[in-house]
């Protein structure tokens, strides 16, 4: 009888597993910002008073073959691994629908106006969760050839370096350009995905890796030194908070960066792969908002905060819970 | 005649014991999975690697076999270092014990006129020769400069749920 429940559970479980498979990341080759720069493919931005410069992602793939080129041969081979790539220029073009709309919703937000930069809002609205940093040169030495390559890939929920392969091909007069971009790409790609594949290793075992900023804004009533009390004992919010992350990271995988009255900052954060959905009770693939909207229920229904908590977005990998904020 | 017929025993039990232990020395150089000196010489076509392997035999033409078949195991089993313009090209099975839990996919996949031979085209004009083919005192050790259909192979090996692909688990 124990073996037969034990079986039961044992085929549960793995039809669970195998049933719901995890959200696929998604990919997208973007141009560094030194190739795009010193190409003269760049823009302005002004953040909060600052001028800073920026690559324009439209006018490189507008005026630069080479480039074009060596993204499509990438979008073979990852698609052939099981990986289509995003259309960097189909994300622009998003991006710029897009834009209006957010103007729209920030002004209708408390003042909190997110500084977001182009480029987090292009990861934003691309949703893309490896960005695969690319960059090239066609050097000459006497009358040959070569091409140096440098292909790094970035978790776009840390910002940290997953994968990496660069180098210099191997001169020769005879080919060119074209054929020798081609063969950079195929001789750094196996490299890359080998390191790609421990980087998915990891994330099924530890969990994705996030961050979690706990804001106060000044027309909240409590700050995060406000006391509460749960399951008998009194504590800080922020040591309350810190108790849900214990309960809900992966293998209790967080670090608390910086603890003030306003402001929490966990990061380091491994949040499970998969969550249910509150509504249907499927198994899905879990984002960094579904995990703040965890948080944000918890402090509001098992702590009970009077605060109103608005949750808001920052780039993929990062959520913003400002206390106070709605 | 007594001490004559020990003296033979023991001739005969030392001839034995150390000619085995010179044979066994032989199969680890020949047969083992770590003697394998494979490398890349340039970057092959789409999903193909341009590799040179070495491979031993009696014969020059079993010994050029026996390359074709370690450079394929090299795709497999090892992978190779970074060279001819090409990154490191990690192995094709990254599970160390894969070649034990499946050893008779494998036997079978490397017999001779095995499924391995789908999978690697030689470039040689002829057989080897100079450099590329030396005597040595039991053989020959003779280099193969070979095509592999690498993507062609791992897709066969993830078909087949030896090795572990790119999206497993998505």
């Amino acid at each position: 009888m124990k073996n037969i429940v034990l079986t039961i559970s044992v085929l549960l479980l793995a039809v669970s597993m195998f049933a719901q498979p995890a959200k696929k990341p998604t990919i997208m080759v973007v141009p560094s910002d030194q190739y795009c720069i010193s190409r003269d493919y760049k823009q302005e931005f002004n953040n909060q008073g600052e001028t800073k410069v920026l690559p324009d992602y439209k006018k490189a793939l507008q005026n630069d073959s080479d480039l074009r080129l060596v993204i499509s041969k990438m979008s073979g081979i990852m698609a052939d691994r099981g990986f289509p790539l995003k259309d960097l220029e189909q994300e622009l073009k998003k991006l710029e629908n897009e834009r209006a709309q957010k103007d729209m919703t920030i002004s209708s937000s408390t003042g909190m106006g997110l500084a977001e930069s182009p480029i987090d809002a292009l990861l934003r609205t691309a949703k893309a969760d490896i960005i695969m940093d690319l960059s090239f040169e066609i050097k000459r030495r006497g009358p040959q050839q070569y091409i140096t390559y440098i292909l790094n890939g970035y978790d776009a929920y840390t910002s940290k370096n997953i994968a990496s392969s660069s180098g210099a091909g191997e001169p020769s007069s005879a080919a060119t350009p074209d054929v020798l971009l081609e063969e950079a790409v195929l001789a750094h790609m196996d490299e890359f995905n080998d390191r790609l594949m421990n980087h998915f290793k990891d994330m099924f075992e530890k969990g994705r890796e996030v961050t979690i900023q706990v804001l106060v804004n000044d027309a909240a009533m409590d700050n995060l030194e406000s006391e509460y009390t749960w399951k008998g004992k009194t504590g800080e919010l922020s040591q309350l908070i810190n108790a849900w992350f214990i309960m809900n990271t992966v293998e209790k995988r967080f670090s608390r960066a910086t603890s003030t009255a306003n402001l929490l900052i966990m990061d380091q954060v491994r949040m499970p792969m998969f969550t249910e959905d509150p509504w249907t009770g499927e198994k899905v693939g879990q984002d960094t908002q579904d995990f703040a909207y965890k948080l944000r229920d918890w402090l509001e229904d098992e702590i009970g905060l009077a605060d109103p908590i608005k949750i808001a977005p920052k780039g993929l990998g990062e959520v913003w819970l400002i206390i106070g904020g709605k | 005649m007594k001490k004559l017929l020990q003296i033979l025993v023991i001739a005969g039990l030392a001839y034995g014991l150390f000619g085995c232990a010179a044979k066994k020395t032989m199969d680890a150089t020949y047969e083992s999975e770590h003697a394998i000196e494979a490398e890349i010489i340039s970057v092959g076509n789409d999903g193909t690697k341009m590799i040179k392997s070495w491979g031993y035999a009696k014969t020059p033409e079993l010994a050029l076999i026996d390359a074709k078949r370690k450079a394929v195991k090299a795709a497999i089993f090892h992978g190779f270092a970074a060279g001819g313009g090409s990154a490191k090209v990690g192995p094709i099975v990254k599970d160390e014990n894969a070649k034990t839990e499946h050893k008779a996919f494998f036997d079978e996949f490397f017999k001779d006129g095995g499924k391995y031979l789908q999978y690697v085209n030689s470039k040689n004009v002829g057989m080897p020769s100079g450099e590329d083919r030396l005597k040595m005192k039991k053989g020959y050790k003779v280099a193969a400069s070979v095509s592999i259909e690498f993507d062609s192979l791992r897709k066969h090996l993830e078909e087949k749920g030896i090795a572990r692909s790119l999206d497993a688990g998505f």
